[in-house]
């Protein structure tokens, strides 16, 4: 089914939307979530959610990209679920729990400015990512959004492993400087 | 900021940057899909060439237990053509069926055929020929030579000999040469034919330790009215190694 009939399903609230996006992109999200967490259970579990967040989130959205949009979606609740499961390990040491503790005393109430932050960041890695070459840029957002292994990013890059290896180096190193001198604190 | 902001930053990258990168992907996991494909191909076949490998020779074992069954020492099968002489091949298949038949009637005639037998105290080679056959033994010129065997012809025939013979080495020469493999009696042999002629010129022995080989000496004038019984003596051969 094209994506924008299952965008239209899930605007009509029809569950087949569910259904349809499983069969389509099930393998796709359990790819993303699975680089993330590294846990076949885990990974099922965030792709489960990943099908109630599009459930819940369209609409108000009509993705252009359905891939995109899931993939999105897939990460940050992988990433959330790993937060999670690393925070719940840290339990055992009392000084790992205070650190825990501290932390949430120092986010708290400073969410929308976080938000904010995170979307300065965010502009700031994609006029950098723009101006990359393509290869740098194809191979960075392989290696740090999609989270493939290096040697994944490198093979359809079309790059030797070495090569990807330094190419990334550099790349980061130049984030760096780039970022510091946009103002973010590095 | 921390390393969790660059990755929640990462979250909204460009949707036209990630396609790019999520269509590379794609594209590798098809190729990873199509090659997987192509093994399995490759290995089917293989499998596939086994099988069938597996189930000529099982047929072929089947078909000499069967000779064997037959009480059969006079059994001529070809167990496979090389590249060489097809039609040799089949002529010795033809035969192989009519030896299996014949076999009978070596028990018949038993009576009338002597038992041969040559050595040298170490291997020993020996031929059941009957009445209408004329031998001749060439024995070892002193005790524990090597060279030794047994000749035989039609009575009555003035040239042509079949020679069964062992010699301390025996090597042959590939010009010209096809060989096919076939099975005479008990043991597996190679049958040499140079220039495509109508008749072997020797058959040599696989599996035996010595050089054991039969010559075809002149036998051309005469084989086709004795070429099958000679090959039916041939088969009862017996060789004795220590």
């Amino acid at each position: 089914m094209q994506d924008e009939n299952i965008v239209a399903l899930y605007w009509e609230r029809n569950e087949a939307a569910i259904e349809e996006t499983k069969n389509k992109y099930e393998p796709y999200l359990f790819k993303i979530a699975h680089n993330i967490l590294a846990d076949f259970e885990d990974s099922q579990e965030s792709v489960n959610d990943t099908y109630l967040a599009a459930w819940n989130s369209m609409p108000p959205h009509k993705p252009s990209i359905l891939t995109t949009y899931l993939g999105k979606l897939s990460r940050r609740i992988s990433i959330d679920i790993f937060r999670r499961k690393n925070r719940s390990k840290r339990k055992g040491s009392e000084y790992a729990l205070s650190l825990t503790e501290l932390e949430e005393c120092l986010t708290t109430g400073n969410n929308t400015e976080e938000s904010i932050e995170v979307k300065l960041l965010a502009d700031a890695i994609n006029d950098f990512l723009r101006n990359l070459p393509k290869d740098a840029r194809n191979l960075f957002v392989g290696r740090y959004y999609f989270l493939d292994s290096l040697h994944d990013a490198a093979e359809y890059c079309g790059m030797s492993e070495s090569r990807a290896k330094s190419l990334l180096f550099r790349t980061r190193c130049n984030l760096k400087a780039y970022l510091q001198k946009e103002g973010f604190e590095v | 900021m921390n390393i969790e902001n660059i990755h929640d930053a990462l979250n909204l990258l460009d949707d036209e940057m990630i396609e790019t990168v999520d269509k590379l992907r794609n594209e590798k996991t098809q190729i990873i899909k199509m090659r997987m494909k192509k093994n399995w191909m490759r290995w089917g076949i293989i499998a596939a060439c086994l099988c069938l490998v597996v189930s000529v020779y099982a047929i072929n074992r089947l078909g000499l237990l069967q000779n064997k069954e037959a009480g059969s020492d006079s059994s001529v099968n070809i167990i496979s053509d090389g590249t060489h002489d097809g039609e040799e091949s089949k002529k010795f298949a033809e035969k192989g069926e009519n030896m299996a038949d014949d076999s009978s009637l070596n028990k018949e005639e038993a009576d009338d055929t002597s038992f041969v037998e040559c050595g040298n105290g170490k291997a020993s080679i020996s031929l059941s020929i009957p009445e209408e056959w004329e031998y001749e033994m060439i024995e070892p010129v002193k005790e524990g030579a090597d060279e030794f065997g047994i000749c035989f012809w039609p009575k009555g025939e003035k040239e042509g000999k079949i020679k069964l013979m062992h010699y301390e080495a025996w090597g042959v020469c590939g010009t010209g040469l096809e060989e096919i493999k076939i099975q005479l009696g008990e043991y597996r042999v190679y049958q040499g034919t140079y220039y495509n002629k109508e008749v072997w010129d020797f058959i040599s022995f696989i599996d035996t330790q010595g050089h054991f080989v039969v010559l075809n000496e002149g036998a051309n004038v005469w084989w086709n009215v004795y070429g099958e019984e000679a090959m039916s003596i041939l088969a009862t051969v017996r060789i004795t190694e220590k």
